[in-house]
């Protein structure tokens, strides 16, 4: 699974603006369409490490360990519901290591002088 | 030096105006120039001992000029902007333009616009197409994107 970060505000028609700095996985675009968006600095790759290499929680490692998921993009493109039902959580507690994730792979945009 | 590679011609420009029913219809074809201006309020100040101004920066603004040719077709420019104006209460509608075109990765421009100023002439010995020319002004924030859709 791929995943952007938004380096510009991004149009996305019906599905809203994704702001500056935030991940998406842009499926609602071909490779050319993506490549073009690279092409002008509007997004790029998010390249995540394994989820075992993230400081995340012990409580959060076992159980993603324990549920097979390894992968940060997964965990970040995922709903809530989605994850609490793969990691056998509350809905609440997925959402919080969710954004646990999406913190550490963070980086800020650069700088538009 | 790098050369841009990116610079672009305005032939593929998009410009995109709400119909009455809100509904956004591609003017493109029944316009040929757009002007987006923008402005930041500026002011400045000078104290005793200083040589140069220090400015303080604050509000911004915009304004949209569309030249239109006028024709009589139901939602080209011109029958949008005529409707619109002649609506009791003309109100706000979504403008949205597109540089250089309106596929993935250009620049995209919108902002609900209240038209201000139209004005129209004809000149009986001319061969020129009659055009519209339009003024409309954002209420609200200008947004700056990228196109991804």
């Amino acid at each position: 699974m791929k995943a952007y970060r938004a380096l510009k505000p991004l149009d996305a028609g019906g599905r809203g603006v994704v702001p500056r700095g935030e991940a998406t996985p842009l499926h609602w675009l071909n490779d050319e369409q993506i490549r073009k968006l690279e092409e002008v600095g509007a997004v790029s790759e998010i390249h995540a490490p394994p989820l075992s290499e993230l400081p995340l929680s012990r409580t959060a490692l076992t159980k993603m360990k324990k549920a097979k998921v390894d992968d940060a993009i997964w965990v970040l493109m995922a709903t809530d519901a989605e994850l609490a039902k793969k990691l056998k959580v509350r809905e609440g507690t997925a959402g919080l290591w969710k954004s646990e994730v999406a913190r550490l792979l963070r980086v800020e945009p650069p700088h538009r002088g | 030096m790098s050369q841009s590679t990116t610079v672009f011609a305005a032939c593929d420009v998009s410009i995109w105006l709400d119909d009455i029913n809100g509904t956004p219809r591609d003017i493109s074809g029944s316009s040929n120039s757009v002007t987006l201006n923008f402005d930041h309020e500026i002011g400045e100040y000078t104290s005793f001992g200083g040589r140069w101004p220090n400015r303080l920066e604050c509000g911004k603004d915009a304004a949209f000029d569309i030249v239109i040719l006028y024709s009589l077709t139901a939602n080209e420019g011109a029958d949008i902007i005529i409707d619109w104006f002649f609506t009791n209460i003309p109100g706000p509608r979504t403008a949205s333009f597109y540089f250089p075109d309106k596929d993935v990765g250009s620049d995209l421009f919108r902002a609900e616009v209240l038209i201000e100023h139209w004005d129209v002439t004809g000149g009986s010995g001319s061969g020129d197409p009659v055009e519209i020319n339009v003024h409309l002004v954002p209420t609200g924030e200008v947004t700056h994107t990228t196109a991804s859709t």
